[in-house]
């Protein structure tokens, strides 16, 4: 990556390298397949948008993530103003309790389905950093990217984790 | 099962979707910077041309018989920038390092100081009367002229009806969202000023 490089050219080669995980993390951002397609759009043209300002301080994911975790954050804000949905603290959620059969996540596609749908009911920081641990990232970008330190993302993240894991397989904290 | 080896699991759920990998073409995101831009420019557009109609008509008009129409313009306009205000207000509160309701200027922030930013503007809007100082010297150019009108006898005082309602209308709703809005956006933020004392910037 070089300076004389414009920000189309960037744009390609962060695409070529994080276009999956932008739509999955477009994904845990909204629903609605058709406002999804249009926040996918909206994070592209953010990233690309975000080169005029690129002065290579920090890693090119790192950059990528930020402007797209933001984007995803603000567009959960304005769909919070519009429709009143309620994100749930970390607490709430493992108290919670749906009632659904754990036997039912053995479909893979049901088992995506389920977990979308709890990463969605995250506040978006919760969701920044299980996102960022998902997509297997180390401790110290997940750190840089959300602006903490290491050893906190590390205890956030297990606590977000083991909560989610939970909910996953269908229980409640009575399952510890 | 473990934690970890559910965790595991997780992982490969989520990196096993499947992916359209779509990239937008140079042309295409010129395209959706300009229809952003349409967007508003329109909206700005109608605001001022209303508002050229009924200084207009106003003039044109005086008592006559076409008065009323002038007023139904006013009236719409003042509807419309009830909306414009309210959908716009994200967008005017921009800086350099907050995002803004189209997406088109992206924060470089940490998420959860550019969340909280986001937040903050929302409940400063509904907890600073000075917020509404605006707003209310807006609708007073709109309410005025009629008012003035009115108590010049020009014209009944039928013609403040509908300004009552609207002005009812939007006061309501502003007082319905601030009761609604404003205990939730107050424990997020302080929910967010505790993560930040928990967890300082690395």
């Amino acid at each position: 990556m070089t300076k004389n490089q414009s920000a189309y050219d960037l744009y390609r080669e962060a695409i070529a390298q994080f276009g999956g995980a932008i739509e999955r993390l477009a994904r845990a951002y909204e629903a609605d397949p058709d406002k999804r397609r249009d926040l996918l759009q909206d994070i592209h043209l953010a990233i690309w948008r975000s080169f005029e300002k690129f002065e290579m301080r920090c890693s090119l994911r790192t950059w990528i993530y930020r402007v797209a975790h933001n984007t995803g954050a603000t567009h959960v804000y304005q769909q919070r103003r519009r429709s009143a949905e309620t994100l749930v603290s970390l607490q709430e959620m493992d108290q919670a309790d749906d009632g659904r059969n754990s036997q039912l996540i053995a479909e893979k596609e049901i088992a995506r389905v389920r977990l979308t749908d709890l990463i969605r009911q995250l506040r978006p920081i919760d969701r920044q950093l299980m996102l960022l641990y998902l997509e297997d990232m180390d401790m110290t970008t997940i750190a840089e990217i959300a602006g903490i330190s290491e050893g906190n993302a590390r205890v956030q993240i297990h606590r977000i984790k083991s909560i989610l894991v939970r909910r996953f397989h269908g229980g409640s904290s009575r399952d510890k | 099962m473990t934690n970890e080896s559910s965790a595991f699991d997780l992982k490969e759920v989520w990196k096993g979707q499947i992916s359209s990998g779509i990239t937008l073409s140079r042309e295409a995101m010129e395209e959706r910077i300009k229809m952003h831009e349409r967007r508003l420019r329109n909206v700005r557009a109608a605001f001022w041309v209303g508002q050229i109609c009924i200084a207009i008509t106003g003039a044109v008009a005086g008592s006559m018989k076409s008065y009323p129409w002038s007023e139904i313009i006013r009236v719409a306009c003042l509807a419309f920038w009830v909306i414009l205000y309210n959908t716009s207000y994200v967008r005017r509160g921009r800086n350099e390092n907050s995002g803004t309701a189209l997406g088109l200027y992206p924060s470089m922030s940490p998420l959860v100081d550019s969340y909280k930013d986001n937040l903050r503007r929302q409940r400063d809007f509904y907890r600073h009367a000075s917020f509404l100082v605006v707003p209310c010297m807006v609708l007073g150019l709109f309410t005025l002229p009629a008012l003035a009108a009115v108590i010049e006898g020009r014209v009944s005082g039928l013609l403040l009806i509908p300004y009552g309602i609207l002005l009812t209308l939007s006061f309501s709703l502003y007082t319905l969202r601030r009761r609604i809005e404003l205990p939730g956006l107050e424990r997020e933020i302080r929910e967010l000023d505790e993560f930040r004392k928990l967890n300082p910037a690395g």
